[in-house]
């Protein structure tokens, strides 16, 4: 407590005064809550938390979820994985490998070397490099309308089988979308999953897709692609490019206007073609039918590329970035033919529609035998099985001698595989220790982070497949972008709200627009989304709404703030060199001045500040106007006049003791030196400094400061401290030595992670126009009547150079044909 | 604006809205505020709860949201009042329920290292006194004394937090004063030496 009020307390209050004063000093805080507490904040301070997360929080504002892409694709996929034995080699025949050295999809731009530079800009903090052309496109594009899906019937679902070559057993399949059914279509090896003419699947060998994780690069991928598009039927034309994010290749239809259709972050519309070395391995389809609407006006590549640049600009502009794939090797459990063993494995029966035996498999295997027990339809359901495999007709199945369901559950164990005599154990994070049987030859041990699945005997742990994903770091997807505008084409445009609009109101009041939130709202304001609420009774998410007036607490807004004049304000001018990993380095400009003034601290920016570098920490006068504050509530002024009041104060070291005394019924903290002359301590901006004691007081200390000519406090002259510690070493009792250091500029390392990464750079590859529509595919039946557009986007397309892959969208549509009101888009993945 | 003289290293102290601009990146410089601010955040807390577990509670609460807040500080104020605000208010929510009923007896012990044992339980002891005290006045007047005396507020700002004039808040604690001394038995406490 330092200030008047307690001067001029009357003294019938004193006593309670300090009886509360006194009261408050000796409450401590635990000292082990305390360094607790801290651990866990720098633990969660954005700043500690796993680089590709990180400076994910710096550099996407508006990021609206980071999944593990790459990761669920895994688990989707090792919750069905299937028991492939190797096939035992004959007498003569040499073993094959249960593992192969494949070629993974390789990013397009290694880490190591760096990007062609093209032009350099910033965007939301991250260096972008424009490395290629804008395009030159015609000012007009089209809009389509998306068509409603057709659900497949059972004619449509042989008539696409047909198509495919299939001549085999139709049964129904659990649908995609809840409550629905879908069908599937078995030919031997091959499957066919249809829901509709627009999404089904192929797979020319269902147990070897299956088995495969992440598929691979294929050099004839695209004469393959034109001989099966050929082959089965598919008279569109298209163009064919390759999906980093689901590892494989896109023949993308065109519009009539010989464009591709993008259904999401990375996500097309067309047929996803996966290969490994022999050939594809599985077809998916994503189509869509259309109608045309119309042409419209459109923004150049200039104009998109420049909104893309407008930090104010979030609306109609979406992102998305995920990690670079990972390559994944996974071992199989080898399992003999014509040999009785029990497995463990998902379950699951679907109902024929042609009257004949429903189509049981076990971990993708077609089962037979003792099918007893399996209902006509059957739920995924994990059990344990007795039985062999063995070929009949070409294909492998599982013949059961009988079958339960298992009172118990797979999983999937991490940790380090090693061999120990003639045994194979895994050590798991937790301590456990059960015995691989069975491990394959080929298995490099020791193995660390192996990801193993399976099920627990006992001892042993009866696996099924091993595979290094947790060896592979964290994959990862964001996106951002409040929303694109919807689309009005009625030919009467409706204004767009500008940026302008959002901040001049300037009266304590604001106006919510299309797209807001409270965060948003709060955050552009510089006020907390708590604070917000409290001065707007009953405001939640839900109650917003576009055009409703709110309450802006606090005292004054940015705008009313620019323009006031700071007329000879004298303050410690400081000079912060902010210096990158690489090299580069800003300067920036502060000014902290005592708390009497309105403004203690500001940012300043002007020409002639630079000859003022050499005043660094000194006080200066100056004269500017209010320019600008930022969201973070710090105020720039532009300086146009200074004046520096001691031309030739420098600073002092200072030895002696120090004391808390009362000064004119103030604590403050005072230095006394060798020859007894006592100063008060203030802070370098020059206020009463009530607690820098060092060490404890009467302790022998040296305090960097400058006397500031005529600044007394309570009689007393004043050091202004910059610096401090004990006079003495207390470890070994040396008297210490202290050289000043506070009149060099201030150099502050950026970014000051603890990870060493430097903020990838994100270098724009491809520019192309091209159409966008929400990705309809996962959408619950519209009750709405609102049509679904098809319509122009601008899509810059690159990488950073750590690899990961991003893609930036800009609604192409020119704000005419815009309505100010947000439909969201859809998240990436 | 306080200035921190820290043992460590003999760099120049930093002020606190320096550091509130540098926390949004860096995770010490947080960790720096924290230090320097947890003790009036939890005296604070203390004052109204009367115990160490709410208390611990409510600072962990203040400084996480605080973590979070951080980067919309606006830099033109006190960084103290901003962060007693987040205190204040999550005391708030806190207290929305019912009002802790601490006898007081059951005021728990704070823990002082170094503090021999009869001494500590007169400490005890007084603080439980304050809280209850305090619980007789009027919860503005309280409130202006427990940011001031306990959260080490100026003036301003308490005023600040309280959404209050200057002139208001010398008022309410010069009332609050007076209540304490006229309703309590405070002022007949044995003073702890």
């Amino acid at each position: 407590m330092n200030d008047e009020f307690l001067r001029q307390l009357p003294p019938e209050d004193q006593s309670v005064s300090e009886i509360l004063g006194s009261k408050a000093q000796s409450i401590q805080v635990n000292p082990q809550f305390q360094s607790n507490l801290e651990a866990r904040l720098k633990q969660a301070h954005p700043a500690n938390k796993q680089p590709e997360q990180g400076w994910q929080i710096k550099i996407l504002p508006a990021i609206g979820w980071a999944i593990l892409a790459i990761g669920a694709f895994l688990i989707l996929n090792w919750a069905v994985r299937s028991l492939v034995p190797s096939r035992q080699p004959a007498a003569g025949e040499t073993a094959i490998p249960t593992s192969t050295e494949q070629a993974f999809f390789s990013n397009p731009v290694s880490e190591a070397t760096p990007l062609p530079l093209g032009e350099e800009y910033d965007w939301r903090g991250t260096t972008l490099y424009l490395g290629t052309q804008l395009p030159e496109v015609p000012t007009e594009a089209s809009v389509y309308e998306l068509q409603p899906e057709q659900p497949a019937n059972i004619e449509s679902a042989r008539a696409l089988a047909e198509q495919f070559g299939l001549d085999g057993q139709l049964y129904e399949a659990p649908g995609e979308l809840p409550g629905t059914t879908n069908y599937l279509i078995v030919d031997g090896n091959q499957r066919l999953y249809v829901r509709s003419g627009r999404y089904f699947t192929y797979y020319p060998d269902y147990l070897k897709s299956n088995r495969l994780d992440m598929t691979l690069e294929n050099p004839d991928s695209t004469a393959l692609i034109d001989a099966f598009t050929q082959e089965h039927g598919f008279t569109f034309d298209y163009r064919i490019t390759i999906s980093e994010l689901y590892g494989g290749y896109y023949a993308l239809p065109l519009t009539p206007d010989g464009f591709s259709i993008h259904a999401g972050y990375f996500k097309f519309s067309g047929l996803l073609f996966k290969f490994d070395q022999d050939g594809i391995v599985s077809v998916e389809a994503n189509l869509m039918d259309f109608s045309a609407v119309g042409t419209y006006g459109i923004r150049s590549a200039d104009e998109a590329f420049q909104k893309l640049l407008d930090p104010n600009a979030l609306n109609g502009v979406a992102d998305g970035m995920h990690s670079a794939n990972m390559s994944i090797q996974t071992w199989y459990r080898p399992r003999p033919q014509n040999q009785a063993i029990t497995v463990y494995g998902w379950m699951s029966a679907v109902r024929s529609l042609e009257g004949g035996a429903s189509l049981v498999t076990l971990d993708g295997y077609t089962a037979t035998g003792n099918l007893a027990g399996v209902g006509e339809s059957m739920e995924n359901t994990f059990v344990e099985a007795t039985g062999q495999f063995q070929m009949a007709d070409g294909q492998e199945v599982f013949n059961i001698e009988n079958w339960q369901g298992y009172d118990g559950h797979e999983e999937g164990l991490q940790g380090t595989i090693q061999r120990e005599g003639d045994q194979a154990t895994i050590t798991t994070l937790d301590g456990l220790k059960p015995i691989l049987p069975d491990v394959p030859r080929d298995l490099p041990l020791p193995m660390e982070n192996a990801f193993v699945i399976g099920v627990t005997r006992g001892d042993v742990f009866d696996w099924k497949s091993i595979d290094n994903r947790a060896n592979q770091g964290g994959g990862g997807g964001g996106g951002g972008g409040s929303g694109f505008y919807k689309l009005n084409l009625t030919g009467t445009p409706v204004p767009l709200p500008t940026p302008q609009d959002v901040i001049s109101q300037g009266t304590g009041e604001y106006i919510v627009q299309a797209g807001d939130t409270l965060n948003k709202i709060a955050y552009d304001h510089g006020i907390t989304a708590e604070e917000l609420i409290q001065a707007n009774d009953g405001l939640t998410e839900t109650t917003i709404f576009v055009g409703q007036t709110l309450v802006i607490p606090g005292a004054q807004t940015e705008q009313s703030l620019i323009g006031q004049q700071i007329e000879g304000q004298r303050g410690i001018f400081m000079v912060n060199i902010f210096r990158k990993p690489d090299g580069s380095q800003r300067t920036e400009y502060s000014f902290i001045s005592s708390l009497a003034n309105q403004y203690s601290y500001l940012l300043l920016e002007g020409a002639a500040l630079k000859e003022l570098e050499q005043y660094h920490n000194r006080p200066v006068d100056i004269w500017g106007t209010i320019e600008s504050t930022d969201s973070f509530g710090a105020i720039t002024v532009k300086v146009d006049r200074y004046a520096v009041p001691y031309p030739d104060l420098t600073f002092q070291i200072i030895q002696g003791t120090q004391a808390t005394i009362d000064i004119q019924g103030q604590s403050v903290v005072v230095i006394t030196n060798a020859e007894g002359k006592t100063y008060v301590q203030f802070t370098a901006s020059g206020d009463p400094d009530s607690y820098g004691v060092i060490g404890v007081a009467g302790d022998q200390v040296l305090v960097e400061a400058l006397v500031v000519p005529d600044e007394t406090f309570g009689g007393y002259p004043v050091l202004r401290i910059f610096g401090g510690s004990m006079a003495v070493n207390p470890k070994n009792g040396q008297p210490r030595e202290m050289q000043i250091t506070a009149d060099k500029p201030y150099v502050i390392d950026e970014p000051q992670t603890s990870t060493d990464t430097t903020p990838p750079t994100a270098t724009i590859e491809k520019v192309e126009l091209t159409y966008y529509v929400k990705d309809p595919r996962y959408g619950i039946a519209d009750t709405d009547t609102e049509p679904t557009f098809i319509q122009p986007v601008w899509r810059f397309y690159g990488h950073y150079s750590s690899g990961d892959e991003f893609e930036i969208i800009i609604q192409a549509l020119k704000d005419e044909f815009l309505l100010p009101e947000i439909e969201t888009i859809e998240p990436p993945g | 604006m306080t200035t921190f003289m820290s043992l460590k290293t003999d760099s120049p102290p930093v002020d606190d809205i320096c550091l509130a601009r540098q926390a949004r990146t860096d995770a010490e410089a947080f960790a720096e505020l924290y230090r320097r601010h947890v003790t009036r955040v939890y005296r604070y807390h203390m004052a109204h709860t009367g115990n160490v577990k709410d208390a611990e509670d409510l600072t962990s609460q203040t400084f996480m949201a605080a973590l979070e807040g951080v980067r919309s500080f606006r830099g033109s104020g006190s960084f103290a009042a901003w962060i007693m605000g987040i205190a204040a208010r999550k005391r708030a929510l806190f207290f929305r329920g019912s009002r802790l009923e601490v006898p007081l007896e059951a005021a728990l012990h704070i823990p002082t290292p170094g503090l021999p044992t009869d001494k500590a339980a007169i400490q005890r002891l007084q603080v439980g006194h304050v809280h209850h005290a305090l619980r007789q006045l009027s919860s503005e007047r309280s409130e202006a004394l427990i940011l001031y005396y306990f959260g080490g507020l100026n003036v301003a700002e308490a005023g600040r937090v309280l959404g209050k004039s200057e002139a208001a808040v010398k008022m309410l604690l010069s009332r609050g004063l007076h209540d304490l001394r006229e309703r309590t038995s405070l002022s007949l406490e044995v003073e702890y030496e």
